[in-house]
């Protein structure tokens, strides 16, 4: 039931457009398997470009959560500061916020600035979505760790960024981890906001390649499988690669908190 | 009296969360401000200042209590798959969910099985919608499975899709398929911090392995159950980017949820002050839901 899907993924982008439109349900193509549809995608269909631009966002996003989040969650834990109960709460606070309400307005912000139909007008508010979960998680985890580190780093002179870029950050890469591949799953993933913000297809990106792909490639499907292949196994990859400390950061931030 | 050290750490702090308050003043809160203020005015998208006309609670009224029969008519269908696919998804995805967690905390070498299960929670993406959609195609998969099986009364001729009757049921497997692996990652968190030393007590005891799981394990595992209800009830409440992909909220409007129904007020029909309306309305009923599931989840753990 898991992997089902995945097979018929893989064998519908080998068969031959006629094969796969006349026999949908077999697995494996009959007439061979045809290796140039992956060619014919990536390159003519501009699946290539889509493909930079997807990893261009979500690298984008992924570091960006993880300097933006990872400094407040450092300063949550263990700075204090006034007025810090508040700065977390409302923060926290904003998950509750309904996602396509916010995008009506978010889009004509973004038209009014300038950044609409850009890369940089469809990061900017996926770094801010995935903030709370990556407050919520590094600010735990930072917690976790011990706060005498942090005096008697001051003790010895240390300035705060200091104990922040080399003492602790350095212990957080589990959390990192996690936030890591979560981030980049669902920037990777997203079709809403991409859908709303980008107009022109130089900038489209895997997603909405692909459902250009179906409008136009109209049932091709072993094209639209070889298409949807390039949007899945990046992902499928990163996450066996990450999976160990995926869990773990999830396990040990949520649970410790 | 503020020390001046109590001083400089309020700066340092303040620093430090500066790049994401910014952040989240100008993306964030602006839209949400804005939005509000939106959702009391009827406007097409071009020159606020100039076009805008507020009209009150009129945007409220056109789809909730009947000001436009019609369209009343279509949010409240609208929400109603979004309660029936919140109601079908949690009453598949627990048991699974937790039967699985189950089978993987309690089997040596899982590594290679836990990556499988996995799988749906990372590639659940435009590339696996297409995929439901061939399966579910006229001649796809499920089709071809029923008749081979000699199930003949359950093909939809047209496609599981196809069917206004049958639409929203091809949606529901898809978002159980896609929710299965979440769920079971909170119940196996929930497993593995549940202290080894009650299980041995239990044994020494002489409690049964069913009671144990009733005494022991229920319990324990019962505050991650209602954290998890909540959130896929809040999913199926915001849902909108596998139907879009699946049915285009379609056939006949039969599988719209409120989420396409703010995309196509907002971006085909622009009247964004409407669609703003219809997000916010929703936005209580979730709100409300998270308020209940703190409180039930505050008296769970004490």
């Amino acid at each position: 039931m898991c992997l089902y899907p995945f097979v018929w993924m893989i064998g519908t982008s080998l068969k031959t457009s006629m094969e796969a439109l006349n026999s949908p349900a077999t697995i494996w193509p009959r007439d061979g398997f045809q290796f140039g549809t992956y060619a014919e995608v990536w390159a003519r269909l501009d699946f290539s470009r889509y493909f930079v631009n997807s990893m261009t966002i979500s690298v984008t996003v992924v570091l960006g959560v993880i300097a933006v989040y990872s400094m407040m969650g450092f300063a949550l834990a263990h700075i204090d500061f006034a007025g810090k109960k508040f700065v977390f709460v409302g923060f926290i606070a904003l998950i509750l916020v309904p996602g396509l309400t916010v995008q009506i307005p978010l889009y004509l912000n973004m038209v009014a600035l300038g950044l609409a139909d850009t890369l940089l007008g469809l990061v900017l508010p996926v770094i801010n979505g995935g903030g709370p979960f990556a407050v919520f998680l590094f600010r735990n985890y930072f917690k976790s760790l011990s706060h005498e580190l942090f005096d008697s780093a001051r003790i010895d002179g240390c300035k705060l960024i200091g104990i922040y870029a080399r003492i602790y950050m350095p212990l957080a890469l589990p959390v990192i981890g996690t936030i890591a591949v979560f981030n980049f799953v669902s920037s990777w993933n997203g079709i809403q906001w991409p859908l709303i913000i980008l107009r022109t297809r130089r900038w489209y990106t895997l997603p909405l390649g692909i459902m250009y792909l179906d409008q136009s490639a109209f049932s091709r499907w072993n094209v639209l499988m070889a298409g949807a292949m390039f949007s899945v196994v990046p992902v499928i990859i990163i996450f066996m690669l990450l999976q160990k400390s995926y869990m773990r950061g999830l396990v040990a931030g949520a649970i410790k908190g | 009296m503020i020390s001046r050290r109590k001083v400089k750490e309020t700066v340092a702090g303040y620093l430090f969360c500066l790049p994401a308050i910014l952040l989240f003043l100008s993306v964030g809160l602006y839209s949400v401000l804005f939005s509000v203020f939106l959702s009391f005015h009827n406007w097409a998208g071009v020159d606020f200042a100039g076009t805008a006309r507020f009209v009150g609670l009129d945007n409220f009224r056109y789809f909730l209590f009947g000001g436009s029969a019609i369209n009343t008519r279509i949010f409240f269908l609208g929400l109603f798959n979004n309660i029936r696919i919140g109601f079908f998804t949690i009453f598949f995805v627990i048991p699974i969910a937790l039967g699985l967690a189950f089978m993987v905390t309690n089997t040596k070498r899982s590594g290679a099985l836990r990556t499988v299960y996995f799988l749906p929670l990372v590639a659940s993406g435009v590339g696996i919608f297409y995929v439901w959609r061939g399966l579910f195609g006229a001649f796809g998969f499920l089709n071809r499975m029923f008749s081979a099986l000699g199930l003949e009364f359950l093909v939809v001729r047209e496609g599981l899709l196809g069917n206004p009757r049958t639409a929203i049921i091809g949606v529901i497997i898809t978002t159980v398929w896609a929710g299965i692996p979440g769920t079971m990652i909170l119940y196996y968190a929930g497993l593995a911090s549940i202290d080894e030393t009650l299980y041995e007590a239990a044994e020494i005891d002489g409690a049964s392995k069913v009671k144990t799981l009733w005494y022991i394990t229920w319990p324990l595992l019962k505050p991650i159950t209602i954290i998890i209800i909540i959130h896929e009830l809040n999913k199926a409440f915001q849902m909108f980017e596998n139907i879009w992909v699946l049915t285009g909220g379609g056939p006949g409007g039969a599988t719209d949820v409120v989420g396409t129904l703010v995309f196509k007020n907002a971006f085909e029909l622009q009247r964004y002050g409407l669609a703003t309306a219809m997000g916010w309305s929703v936005f209580v009923l979730t709100l409300g839901l998270s308020l209940l599931s703190m409180k039930l989840f505050r008296s769970e753990t004490n």
